[in-house]
């Protein structure tokens, strides 16, 4: 199979990251996978040698701006232990989860959202909407976590319910 | 035996590395003050000037390629105690525990007489309101 030539690959993969084996790279137990990922993953994995080359996408460049992009190549030269020893390698689950987020929701680059990596190897988006409240993404493995100050809620979702927590996030952004 | 706790009138600075403040966009993460394992390193003001204080932070948290401390974030005990217990959310009792560091070559610690730790978890919307509170200082 020519998963190169696949629209649904280059949907999961236009960010690039790559490697001669896939899944030795990836740390996260596979049970936190979601299954349609798993399947990409393992036909990813019989791929034959690829260029090193884990970039983001132009959508989330687009999102996050030239700063959030510096913001990104730092964080991936961060090893493990940064911050004391208390820091986690980025995740490349969480990066791909990132990219799935943002993809569907391209009007949040109107709002600037910074780019921050948490102690668990996880990218995160903050920002403040129009009334300068808080909203604050992180992209786990396997969840997203939120918080919406507007709304005073604090949670956590499963990867399978993504398009209701980009739909809440539409209807702060108008 | 307890460790002594920081009294309400004085001052404490949490150290902000630059995965955690876009200075760019000034928007600050949650994770300045959020740790799924609690235990918050700050420090005591009345203990150590913030220039000395910078100097520590720079020394045990700057080596490259770990990213950097831009800067701190400093708050009043008592103000921090009743936005903990005003989180409706949440209402969280956090306290602030004396805690110095002697050197430990090591394991790579650094003296820090001032040093203090939040020890109670701090979930990311209390962090947030303690974040809006914070008067920040550039690193220097």
């Amino acid at each position: 199979m020519n998963l190169q030539s696949t629209g649904r690959l280059s949907n999961f993969f236009s960010f690039g990251f790559g490697g001669s084996n896939v899944k030795k790279s990836f740390e996260e137990p596979k049970d936190k996978i979601p299954d349609q990922e798993r399947e990409l993953l393992e036909d990813e994995a019989v791929e034959p040698k690829q260029k090193e080359n884990f970039i983001l996408s132009r959508e989330a460049i687009a999102i996050i701006g030239e700063n959030g992009k510096r913001r990104f190549e730092e964080f991936r030269r961060y090893p493990n232990g940064w911050y004391g020893g208390k820091g986690k390698k980025i995740s490349k689950w969480s990066v791909l989860n990132f990219e799935r987020f943002v993809k569907d929701i391209p009007e949040l680059k109107l709002f600037r959202p910074g780019l921050f990596l948490t102690l668990e190897g996880n990218l995160s988006l903050g920002w403040e909407d129009r009334n300068g409240q808080s909203i604050e993404i992180e992209f786990y493995p396997d969840k997203i976590e939120y918080f919406i100050e507007k709304f005073n809620e604090e949670s956590s979702i499963h990867l399978g319910n993504i398009f209701r927590l980009t739909e809440k996030i539409r209807t702060i952004l108008k | 035996m307890p460790r002594p706790l920081a009294p309400p009138e004085e001052n404490i600075v949490r150290a902000i590395h630059y995965a955690w403040w876009d200075i760019e966009n000034d928007v600050k993460h949650s994770s300045i003050f959020k740790d799924s394992k609690g235990n918050i390193s700050v420090s005591r003001l009345s203990i150590l000037s913030l220039d000395k204080l910078f100097e520590i932070f720079h020394q045990q948290l700057d080596s490259s390629p770990n990213g950097k401390i831009i800067g701190a974030g400093e708050i009043n005990v008592g103000r921090l105690i009743e936005i903990g217990l005003e989180h409706k959310e949440n209402p969280t009792s956090l306290t602030v525990e004396e805690a110095p560091i002697t050197e430990n070559k090591a394991k790579g610690e650094i003296e820090n007489p001032a040093h203090a730790e939040i020890p109670q978890k701090i979930s990311r919307g209390l962090a947030n309101r303690i974040i809006k509170e914070l008067v920040f200082h550039k690193g220097i």
